[in-house]
């Protein structure tokens, strides 16, 4: 299991991608849409963790690049904006959608959910 | 029951005089007292045009009647009086001839059988002065009567040379060896046998019958009846036109066998109606002309008179008509007046609403703000906590005093966003300030910040030197800039470019132009894009008003605003306010 976290808020990536790896999962972080699809040349992801609007290319665009280049990706999308409502584009379900702030147990069960892994019955 | 009668009566009054309101912008009609005036005085001029009409042919003809009538009635009066005249005139002719042909021609030639001659005839006439007898050359030669003028020779004389050709002759007026105005008639005896001498008989008559004659013929107390000739000149007397012999003080009528009338004017320009008819007697034509005269004032009082009961009638017409017009148009007015007032209550209240969605869409805007640093904060803290209790996690002094300067750092972004929400909030309630207007641009365009950055909108403001401080009402001013910076944010495709110029306009004004490189307005749109509901966001995503709520803001800061566009070049809109400008505030009580 190894996770990819977009958001260009460089703060907020860094210490969620510390407190990942703190928890036994291998995670990666990239600010902006060129470098994460840098990394996910290099690097075989299973979950990708976006940032909905970020500058240049935003979460929504970036995930048809990502799957060009791997298929089998899954996505979660991370937002903002207080309601998911006002997020009503792209084709993912809602639940994919997470809101700032984030709790980490929301997240792992958003992962849990796209990937069908147990993870919060594994390390912490 | 009085109430609503009295209510009834007040929608015929017209409201919207007393009326203030300068949202007119919303009206049927921008100056209503101008359009209910104009609308009335059309709708009057229109009925009342034909009306008149018809009143001026009316009074043509009625008047045409009368003077018709009274012409008629002059001819036939001096018809009847030519008739006595020529009777008149015929008698005596008869006589004379009645004489010549039963007596002799040596009778004739005897003064003493002519004396006895001279009474018969003032016994059966009278007025026969003298009598005469002219023989063949000319010569009297024989006469009776005041004068001694026997042998007098006639060869140049009227009487004499037509008697001798014509047979019977009846002179004009002359005053003669008397001094005293008479006419005289002469008739032939012809010779008998025939080839021999004629004679003739001529009489010397007195007019004062003749004028006793006339005198009974006027109708009225200012008509006038007596005798011209050809020329002119008076044959018998009139009060009014001159004395015997003078010129007839009117143009002088010709001579002419059938009765004619005119409408003319005597000397005095008095009007009057004048038939005359050229006299004839059984044998010959005279010299005189009938001419009855009536002053035309009766006439002219009667056309007055008509005149006046038309003019009373077209005013009183008019009157209705204009009662009428004035209750109509009032009644209707009032009515577009009262939907024209609801409408502008209704948009007033949509404008409030508006500001709340504005409000709204803000919030929404500062939530997403303050997410991110919370988010962080969210992160930190977390971390912080991991580290203290999962033993696993390789703790140092330095990493966990990172996390809590970074969390430190984050409450401060969310204090600047939260002191810009306060600001904007509390300023919406200020009326009229002096403000810096680079600051109130940044803090709209702060809102869109972040939106500009993800969607890579170059967003440049260029502020005139000039202007810094301008004096106006800050919420208005706000509402209107967050307006049309919204507008172009989603006019905008992303990439795109908003500028925002502040420039001194004439007058003590500033210009704000707003330009965006968008899609742009094509020009029907644009015609239509100030009147209120229209939109062309589609159902549910705009109410329509934005634009028409941020002119008539404007137009209350006293400004105006206007808009160009390019289909696919971009949209600029313009605003200018006056720098020191006041407000239009006073006349909506829910207005602001």
């Amino acid at each position: 299991m190894r996770l990819l976290l977009v958001d260009d808020e460089r703060n907020f990536v860094e210490t969620l991608t510390k407190r990942l790896r703190l928890r036994g999962i291998d995670s990666d972080c990239a600010f902006d849409a060129e470098e994460a699809l840098r990394m996910a040349r290099r690097t075989r992801y299973d979950v990708i963790l976006l940032d909905v609007k970020m500058p240049g290319l935003g979460g929504i665009e970036l995930r048809r690049r990502l799957e060009e280049l791997d298929p089998s990706l899954r996505f979660l999308f991370i937002t903002g904006h207080a309601s998911q409502s006002d997020l009503a584009v792209g084709s993912s379900e809602a639940s994919h959608y997470l809101t700032k702030p984030l709790h980490l147990d929301e997240l792992l069960e958003a992962v849990e959910d796209v990937t069908g892994e147990d993870m919060k019955g594994g390390k912490r | 029951m009085r109430g609503r009668t009295r209510q009834r009566l007040r929608d015929f009054w017209p409201r919207f005089f007393e009326a203030r309101s300068n949202d007119t912008r919303f009206f049927t009609f921008a100056h209503y007292p101008r359009a209910w005036l104009l609308t009335s005085a059309v709708l009057t001029a229109a009925a009342c045009f034909p009306l008149g009409i018809a009143f001026l042919v009316d009074y043509g003809f009625a008047r045409r009647e009368i003077e018709v009538e009274e012409s008629l009635r002059v001819v036939r009066r001096a018809s009847n009086a030519k008739r006595t005249i020529a009777h008149f005139l015929n008698e005596r002719l008869d006589a004379l001839r009645f004489t010549v042909r039963t007596v002799a021609a040596e009778d004739l030639r005897s003064t003493e059988h002519l004396s006895s001659l001279l009474n018969d005839l003032n016994f059966g006439f009278g007025g026969v002065s003298d009598l005469g007898v002219i023989d063949r050359n000319g010569r009297q030669v024989a006469y009776v009567g005041p004068y001694d003028l026997l042998g007098e020779d006639y060869t140049e004389r009227e009487s004499f040379r037509q008697a001798r050709d014509r047979g019977t002759f009846v002179s004009g007026v002359f005053l003669g060896h008397r001094n005293e105005p008479h006419l005289a008639i002469a008739v032939r005896r012809d010779a008998d046998p025939p080839g021999g001498d004629f004679l003739i008989l001529r009489a010397t008559v007195d007019i004062q019958r003749l004028v006793r004659t006339l005198e009974a013929f006027p109708a009225a107390p200012r008509d006038e009846v007596f005798l011209v000739d050809r020329h002119g000149i008076l044959q018998t007397p009139s009060r009014a036109f001159g004395a015997p012999l003078e010129r007839v003080r009117f143009p002088a009528p010709g001579f002419s066998r059938r009765t004619v009338s005119r409408d003319t004017r005597d000397d005095t320009g008095r009007r009057i109606l004048v038939a005359s008819s050229g006299l004839t007697t059984d044998q010959c034509d005279t010299p005189f002309i009938l001419v009855f005269v009536r002053d035309a004032t009766d006439m002219t009082d009667r056309v007055l008179e008509l005149l006046g009961d038309r003019i009373v009638l077209f005013v009183l017409s008019t009157a209705g008509i204009l009662l009428a017009v004035l209750l109509t148009v009032t009644y209707m007015f009032n009515r577009l007046f009262e939907s024209d007032q609801s409408k502008v209550r209704t948009i007033l209240k949509l404008e409030q609403t508006d500001r709340l969605v504005s409000l709204g869409r803000l919030a929404a805007g500062v939530a997403h703000e303050i997410n991110n640093p919370l988010a962080v904060i969210n992160e930190d803290a977390g971390y912080a906590r991991d580290l203290l209790t999962i033993p696993s996690a390789n703790r140092s002094d330095g990493e966990l005093l990172m996390h809590m300067d970074s969390i430190i750092e984050s409450v401060d972004r969310c204090r600047v966003i939260t002191r810009q929400l306060l600001g904007f909030a509390r300023k919406v309630e200020v009326r009229i300030v002096a403000m810096d207007l680079p600051e109130m641009i940044e803090s709209v365009l702060s809102l869109h910040r972040k939106e500009a950055e993800h969607r890579n909108i170059e967003v440049r403001v260029e502020v005139s030197e000039e202007i810094r401080e301008i004096v106006t009402d800050r919420g208005k001013l706000q509402q209107v800039l967050l307006n049309l910076v919204n507008n172009a944010f989603q006019a905008l495709d992303d990439g795109g470019r908003l500028e925002i110029v502040v420039s001194p306009a004439p007058n003590d004004a500033v210009r704000i132009a707003i330009a965006d490189n968008g899609c742009g307005i094509p020009p029907e749109v644009r015609e239509k894009i100030f009147e209120p509901f229209f939109t062309t966001k589609g159902e549910g995503r705009g109410t329509g008003l934005g634009l028409a709520i941020s002119y008539g803001l404007v137009r209350k800061l006293r400004g105006s605003m206007s808009v160009t566009s390019e289909v696919g070049r971009g949209t600029t809109f313009t605003i200018e306010l006056p720098a020191h400008g006041g407000v239009n505030e006073d006349e909506t009580p829910s207005g602001g």
